[in-house]
């Protein structure tokens, strides 16, 4: 499930939305936290003020980031986000930014560094979770999820990682494989490419290197007749006709 | 028309309908077809808010189309609002309380005479901005109507942005508002003699365990003097 890979571990989880599913945000992150029985709290815009004030430990939906930036100038936003990451009463904070609907292009780079979950949604089957470990290197995985069919299930889609020996491995393959053979010749191969003269190249040879039977410029059709042969005869077909 | 209407959802009980036109093109025969199907509706009420075009624009389409608008506003059926004639002189904190005074100042009228199926119109959204009001201040304006839309069972409003290609942040955040979203470009391959433009069909879904987008489809369309012609991409081709 797609909820154990982002609910319960990291204290700001980040969804960046590059789809628009913006309508649809509060529904997704709500069925993350029934699938873990998390108990959760929405903030809406007025409130998130009141937010600093909770007292039970809560996980918090805030509302998307494009309806936040038309109420808090860029400076107050990121000081508030700050402010209730680091609020111990809250343990654990969700936010919702669809590019496309954003003004502020500060704003994407600074809380994809406030994060510490930060969930890509690129296309309607693919989505990626780049996690930033405390003791160790970020990890960024890509899964496949069904989000906006009301299942939250993913699969995680495995890229391998290129490795150059097998890189090698598989150019000389290729090249085995191959028909033609365009360019990159041995020595011995390009002697004889420029030594071997092609039929079109005979007609400009010098005259000695020519066999005696050769006729230059010489052509001519030669064609035998056969029985059933009908030739026009050479009297006018008109001749009859008196103009 | 009646082909123009019902492939635009105006017939569907849709409650937020939003228009994108780019800036090289006009789409104000899509209010002019909306308006006539409005009127034809038995008790129904409309508030045009005439800001891109007059009202003498509206009245003369309207009477190429078949309808009468100056009789409509007689009857009480339609009701008008000209910013330009008593807004312009406002600052943009009063111009938007303004229009929203208008709004339910008109609605209330409306509902007092018993009409049902309202629909207000605003033609163009972005003509505000000429004005001086903010992207973020028309957006917000947006989420008021919608908000005022999804309260009242039997209102529904279209809004069209204009240069919307220009105003894309004002443009993407009304998209997700939407029920039905059009949008009306030139051809990108040129001007050609028997077409005037493509619109964009988008039916959104509104139920939340289903896809966004319901239906999604492509018209070409040709504006004549009294009808507006519509064919498929693809239709026209080569006749050897």
């Amino acid at each position: 499930m797609l909820s154990n890979y982002i609910v319960g571990n990291q204290k700001f989880v980040l969804f960046i939305d590059e789809v628009g599913l913006e309508k649809r945000s509060n529904n997704i992150i709500e069925q993350l936290l029934k699938e873990q029985n998390v108990v959760y709290e929405k903030q809406d815009i007025h409130n998130v003020e009141l937010s600093r004030k909770i007292n039970s430990k809560t996980a918090i939906i805030i509302e998307p980031i494009s309806k936040l930036e038309l109420e808090y100038e860029e400076s107050s936003l990121m000081l508030l986000l700050q402010e209730l990451k680091l609020n111990k009463n809250i343990s654990q904070l969700f936010a919702w930014v669809t590019t496309k609907n954003i003004r502020s292009q500060i704003l994407i780079p600074f809380l994809e560094y406030l994060s510490d979950s930060t969930v890509y949604v690129t296309s309607e089957s693919y989505l990626s979770i780049l996690t930033k470990r405390q003791f160790a290197n970020a990890l960024s995985k890509v899964y496949q999820h069904d989000l906006l069919k009301g299942k939250t299930a993913i699969h995680e889609k495995k890229i391998s990682r290129i490795n150059p020996a097998e890189v090698e491995e598989f150019e000389e393959n290729q090249k085995l494989s191959e028909t033609f053979k365009i360019g990159d010749f041995t020595a011995h191969e390009l002697e004889a490419k420029k030594n071997l003269k092609l039929p079109f190249e005979l007609i400009n040879l010098p005259a000695q290197n020519k066999s005696k039977d050769d006729n230059k410029g010489d052509g001519k059709i030669v064609y035998t007749p056969d029985d059933l042969d009908d030739f026009d005869e050479e009297e006018d077909p008109d001749d009859d006709l008196i103009m | 028309m009646a082909l123009l209407v019902s492939a635009c959802g105006f017939t569907e009980p849709r409650k937020f309908i939003v228009i994108n036109e780019a800036h090289d093109i006009e789409s104000s025969f899509l209010i002019s077809a909306l308006i006539g199907q409005r009127l034809r509706l038995q008790n129904s009420g409309l508030v045009l808010i005439c800001c891109h075009q007059s009202f003498k624009y509206y009245d003369a389409c309207g009477k190429k189309l078949g309808y009468n608008l100056s009789m409509s506003v007689s009857k009480k059926c339609l009701r008008v609002v000209e910013p330009l004639k008593d807004m312009i002189n406002l600052k943009e904190d009063e111009l938007i309380k303004h229009l929203m005074d208008e709004i339910n100042n008109n609605l209330k009228l409306l509902e007092d005479d018993n009409k049902k199926n309202i629909t207000i119109i605003i033609d163009d959204l972005s003509f505000f901005m000429s004005l001086g009001c903010s992207e973020k201040s028309l957006i917000k304006l947006g989420l008021k109507l919608h908000e005022l839309s999804q309260k009242k069972d039997s209102l529904s409003f279209v809004l069209k942005v204009g240069l919307s290609d220009f105003h894309s942040y004002l443009s993407n955040n009304l998209e997700d508002l939407a029920d039905v979203l059009l949008s009306v470009e030139r051809l990108k391959s040129g001007k050609f003699w028997d077409v005037d433009g493509r619109i964009t069909i988008k039916k959104m879904n509104m139920q939340s365990s289903i896809p966004l987008v319901e239906s999604e489809r492509s018209l070409l369309y040709f504006i004549g003097d009294h009808n507006v012609k519509l064919s498929a991409p693809g239709e026209f081709g080569l006749k050897v």
